[in-house]
Order: structure tokens, then C-alpha cells, then sequence
């Protein structure tokens, strides 16, 4: 009993020591694997955590180790990267946010922010790149372990997008004032209240007048459906057809006067000529002067007449 | 005063005192003995430590039992505690997802779920299902024997009763707490991983990522502090009250409930106390 019991205790205190060294490892250092540290330096407040992922071109290849306060605005971070991964030399680190809400994760791209130089590009990188055309640089050389990866530019951060965000609250701020002042303090909406009410009331006018027109509407059309029910059908053919009768004369009425309208302008078209009496009369100038002339005479002579009148009147009487 | 009042000899009896003087003992005396009852708790219980560690000499005495002890306070509890771990784990894990909104990556459900196992639920509920399944029976074997008068045999014996009964069940309560906390922990986060990726769309990278967040070994070292000072309690409260049982079987059921209560009681009060000096180290 005695020794089954220490047998039993032992297992247990063993299992449990165990579980905890190396499930306590497995939480910090993603299992047993090797790893080696690299370096980075970002600004601060950029929210970085011991045990973010470290990303290469997306895929897992460590995680944040350490984050110290450097006291010259930096956060230095050491990196802890799988051995059996290799950084590009060209890398460089940024800070990415992982989701909405404020989680990082610190990605190295190959890279890094520039397109590969053209003296790197080797043939069968020419061929992959024809092919896939996602080969974007293929690293010769790489980072040693301890090294420190370059800063890239970070991407707009959440922080900047609700900065960004708040200003335009600020301006809708002041939109909404401006539409409070004028609606609610200056009385607009108190106008516009009035407005809908008088619209309203203008409609019930409406309704209430077209009501009334349209039952005496039906009224006259009723009336007017008797008026043409006492119409005799008879009497309207015989209107019609005096009615036609009457268009008949009008229409020779119409074919003598415009004969006679021809025959006006033909006269007229003389006239223009010059040709007859009244062309003469009507185009030829001579004939205004004569008759000009001899009204001046006629005048001279009138007025001598009335000076003198006894040289050309002589009335004796006896 | 009734007829069976009699003070004790060499003091005056109360009722010679004036009127106005007998108010205002009658107001004070209470408070003096509740005074008096509180420190005499208090030293008593520090007369019972005292014996601990003097027992503590008296190696021969309690090693081979308290092995025994081990077995029957950790090995013996770990189904429930086990049991206890699974379903906290998996309800913790479960009920994170059920909570997440979009936007939200999976991985916060294993970092809600770790934070929770191991900085709280883990250490508090094994400390408190312990209390009922190890406590009790710690109380009421010690009280049974208190009162049956096996303690007084032991002393007429020339045993050490303390060094007999007490300092195996301290130690194997110091110890086996934390074990089992630890064992807690992991089958907790087990359970809560294996229910989210069979259940839900969470898929186990994204558990065992969130497992990874933000972790330093220091929460599981706050774990077991706390656990540690957990068995420590419920070891020490439990045999103090079944060693001072009095008056038959009532006392040892009396006995048995008031170190259940006392026992959860200052268990929540050492998690608030952890929790208020050692948090701030948890940040990462």
C-alpha cells in the first residue's frame, strides 16, 4: 500500500513537472525549435507585444521576443526567428496591423520597398517572371543572425484612418450646427411646419373643389347625354348635308375670288411696268414736276390775283 | 440578576456598582470580550503554526505519511479537478467565440482562453473544489479523532500529534496544489482548443497563435504562487479547525462547514491580494 502510493505520487509530481516545464516552453518559445534573434527598430508607439508573429512575405517565421523603450523615440525589438529561416537582404521591417482592433504583427518584406535593380535580374528570374510574373526578386544574399533589419514605410495605420476620420466628424460637426442654428434657433423649421400646413390645407381645398366640379361635371355630361338622346338623328342628316351644301359654295366662292385676285394682280403687275395711264402716272417723275410747275405758276398767279385784282377783273356794271 | 449568577471569585460582583456604572459596563464588557475572542482566534492560531514548525523536526515522523497524504489530497483529486479544468476550458474557449464579431481575428480566442486558465480560472477553481473535497475531509478526519480522544492517546503515546496528523497534510497540500494547478492549466487549454476547432470555424493555428500572444513565463509562475498559497491555506484553515473541534459529532459537522467557508473565503481573498501586488508584472 505504502509503496504503491509512492510509486503513484511519483508519476504524478513527475507528470506534472513535465507538463508544466514544457508546456510553459511551448507557450514562449513555439516549442522546442531553435531559434536565432534578429533586430529591428521602429517608432514608438506602434503597439508591439512579445509574441506578435513575424511575417515574411506573409508566412509565420517567428515572433516578437522583447520590446525595450529606447529613450530616443525607438522601440528597440528583438526578433525571434525559426533557424531553418533565412531574412533576404534587401528586407526591411514593418509594423502591419492584423485585423480592426489594434493587433500587429511585424512584417519583413524581401524585398523591400524598391523594385529588384536590373543588374540582378538573371535569365531564368526573366523566364519566372514571364511565366508567373509573381517572382518579384530573387535574394543571392542574405541577413547573418543578429543582424538588424531596416525600418520600411508603414502602411497607414488604423490610428491615422480614424485621425482622419475624426476631422471629418468635426466638419459634419459643424454642418449639423450650422443646420441647427438655421432650422431650429432661427425658426426654419417652425416656416417649414407653417408650409406643410397651408400646403395641406391648399390640398384639402383642391380635393373639396374638385369634388364639387367633377359632381357637376357628371351633372352635365347626364345633361348633355339627354340633350343628344332628344336629338332626332333625321333633322342631323339633313344639317349635315346643308352643311355640306354651304361648304360646297363656299369652296366656288373661294375659285371666283381667287381668279379675280389673279386678275388684281395682273393689273397691278402693269401697273408696276409702267405701262397704260396709270403707269405713266404712277412711275413716270416728269409728270409730279410738270404738275409741280404748274402749281407754283398757279400759285404766283393766285397771289398776283389777289394783289392785283383789278388787272384781271373787271366787272363793270354799267 | 437570576440566581445562578456568580462572578468570579476575587471580582466584585456588578450588581454592587451604582446605577450608572452598571450601564456602562454593560455596554463596554461585550465589546472587551469580542476583542479578546478575536486576538485569542489569533494566537491560537499562531500557537498552531508554532507547533507546526516546531513538528517540522520530526522528520521520521511525517515523511512516510505524508506521502500517503500526497497521493490522497493530489493524485486522488485530479479526475475532478481534471473534470473541473475540461469544462471551464471548453465553456471559456466556446462562449469567447460565441462573442467575437466580425472584424475580430480568431487568434483572440486562445489568448482569451489562456489568459483566462491560467492567470484565474484555473489556480481559483481548483483551490475551491479542493477546499470542499480535500478540506472537508482534512477537518472532519482531524475532528473525529479530536473528539473520539485518538489526539490525547497520541500525545499519551509520546507522538507528536501535529508532527502526526497536521504537518503531512500542510505539506502535501503546499505541494500538490501546484501540480495540480499546472495539470488544470493544460488539460483546461486542451479542452478549450480541441471544443473551438471541432466545433467552431476557429482552426487550431489560430488557437495555438493566440496561445503564443503575449505570453511570458511569468503567468504561469503567478499561477503558481497562487496555487501554492491556495493549498497553503486550505491544508493549514482545515487541520486548525478539525484540531480544535469540540463537544461530539455536531462539532465535527460544525467544524467541517466553518473551514469549508473560511477556506473559500480567504482563498478569494489571497486571489484579490495576488492579483492586486503581482499583475502589474503580467503585462508583457
Amino acid at each position: 500500500m505504502k509503496r504503491r502510493d509512492e510509486v503513484i505520487v511519483g508519476v504524478f509530481v513527475t507528470i506534472a513537472l513535465l507538463v508544466g516545464v514544457f508546456g510553459t516552453l511551448w507557450l514562449a518559445r513555439r516549442g522546442l525549435s531553435k531559434s536565432y534573434p534578429m533586430y529591428a527598430r521602429f517608432d514608438w508607439g506602434n503597439n508591439l507585444k512579445v509574441g506578435q508573429q513575424v511575417l515574411l512575405a506573409g508566412v509565420q517565421i517567428g515572433f516578437v521576443d522583447k520590446v525595450e523603450l529606447n529613450p530616443s523615440g525607438y522601440l528597440d525589438v528583438t526578433l525571434s526567428i525559426d533557424k531553418d529561416r533565412k531574412i533576404p537582404e534587401r528586407a526591411t521591417a514593418v509594423v502591419q496591423n492584423e485585423g480592426f482592433f489594434g493587433d500587429k504583427s511585424v512584417a519583413l518584406h524581401p524585398c523591400g520597398d524598391a523594385p529588384p535593380p536590373a543588374a540582378q535580374v538573371t535569365p531564368e528570374m526573366g523566364a519566372a517572371r514571364a511565366g508567373g510574373g509573381e517572382a518579384h526578386c530573387h535574394p543571392s544574399a542574405f541577413l547573418s543572425p543578429g543582424d538588424t533589419i531596416p525600418t520600411g514605410k508603414a502602411a497607414p495605420s488604423i490610428d491615422m484612418i480614424l485621425g482622419r476620420v475624426d476631422s471629418m466628424s468635426g466638419a459634419l460637426e459643424d454642418v449639423v450646427q450650422t443646420v441647427r442654428i438655421s432650422m431650429v434657433e432661427n425658426g426654419g423649421i417652425d416656416d417649414l411646419r407653417k408650409t406643410i400646413a397651408s400646403t395641406n390645407e391648399l390640398a384639402q381645398e383642391l380635393t373639396r373643389v374638385a369634388a364639387e366640379q367633377s359632381k357637376g361635371l357628371s351633372l352635365t355630361l347626364a345633361s348633355l347625354r339627354r340633350t343628344a338622346n332628344a336629338l332626332d338623328s333625321a333633322s342631323l342628316d339633313s344639317t349635315v348635308q346643308n352643311m355640306q351644301v354651304a361648304t360646297e359654295n363656299l369652296a366656288a366662292l373661294t375659285s371666283s375670288l381667287q381668279s379675280t385676285s389673279a386678275r388684281l394682280d395682273n393689273v397691278m403687275a402693269k401697273v408696276e411696268t409702267g405701262d397704260g395711264t396709270m403707269g405713266r402716272l404712277l412711275n413716270d417723275p416728269g409728270v409730279y414736276n410738270e404738275l409741280r410747275k404748274s402749281l407754283a405758276r398757279l400759285d404766283s398767279l393766285l397771289a398776283d390775283v389777289k394783289a392785283n385784282p383789278k388787272r384781271y377783273i373787271n366787272v363793270k356794271v354799267f | 440578576m437570576s440566581a445562578a449568577y456568580y462572578p468570579e471569585p476575587g471580582r466584585r460582583p456588578t450588581g454592587n456598582f451604582p446605577v450608572h456604572q452598571r450601564i456602562a459596563m454593560s455596554f463596554f464588557r461585550p465589546i472587551g470580550r469580542w476583542t479578546a475572542a478575536f486576538f485569542a482566534q489569533i494566537g491560537s492560531r499562531v500557537y498552531f503554526l508554532v507547533d507546526i514548525f516546531r513538528a517540522l523536526g520530526e522528520v521520521r515522523t511525517y515523511v512516510p505519511l505524508t506521502i500517503t497524504q500526497m497521493r490522497k489530497i493530489g493524485v486522488d483529486s485530479l479526475p475532478l479537478a481534471g473534470i473541473v479544468a475540461a469544462f471551464i476550458g471548453a465553456v471559456t474557449a466556446f462562449q469567447t467565440t460565441y462573442q467575437l464579431f466580425p472584424g475580430i481575428q480568431f487568434s483572440i480566442v486562445g489568448w482569451i482562453t489562456r489568459q483566462s486558465i491560467i492567470l484565474e480560472l484555473a489556480p481559483l477553481l481548483t483551490a475551491l473544489v479542493l477546499a470542499g473535497r480535500v478540506g472537508a475531509r482534512m477537518t472532519a478526519e482531524i475532528g473525529t479523532m479530536r473528539v473520539t480522544e485518538q489526539i490525547d492517546a497520541l500525545e499519551t503515546l509520546a507522538y507528536d500529534p501535529v508532527a502526526y496528523l497536521v504537518v503531512p497534510r500542510v505539506i502535501a497540500g503546499l505541494t500538490m496544489m501546484p501540480l495540480l494547478t499546472i495539470m488544470a492549466i493544460a488539460i483546461g487549454i486542451v479542452a478549450g482548443g480541441i471544443t473551438v476547432v471541432v466545433a467552431t470555424e476557429v482552426r487550431a493555428i489560430d488557437y495555438t497563435t493566440g496561445l503564443r500572444l503575449t505570453f511570458i513565463p511569468f503567468q504561469v509562475y503567478y499561477a503558481l504562487i497562487k496555487a501554492t498559497l491556495f493549498g497553503m491555506s486550505i491544508s493549514l484553515i482545515c487541520s486548525y479547525e478539525g484540531y480544535i473541534t469540540e463537544t461530539g459529532a455536531e462539532g465535527v459537522g460544525r467544524s467541517t462547514a466553518r473551514a469549508v467557508v473560511i477556506s473559500s473565503v480567504v482563498i478569494l481573498l489571497l486571489d484579490a491580494l495576488t492579483a492586486l501586488f503581482l499583475a502589474p508584472k503580467l503585462a508583457p
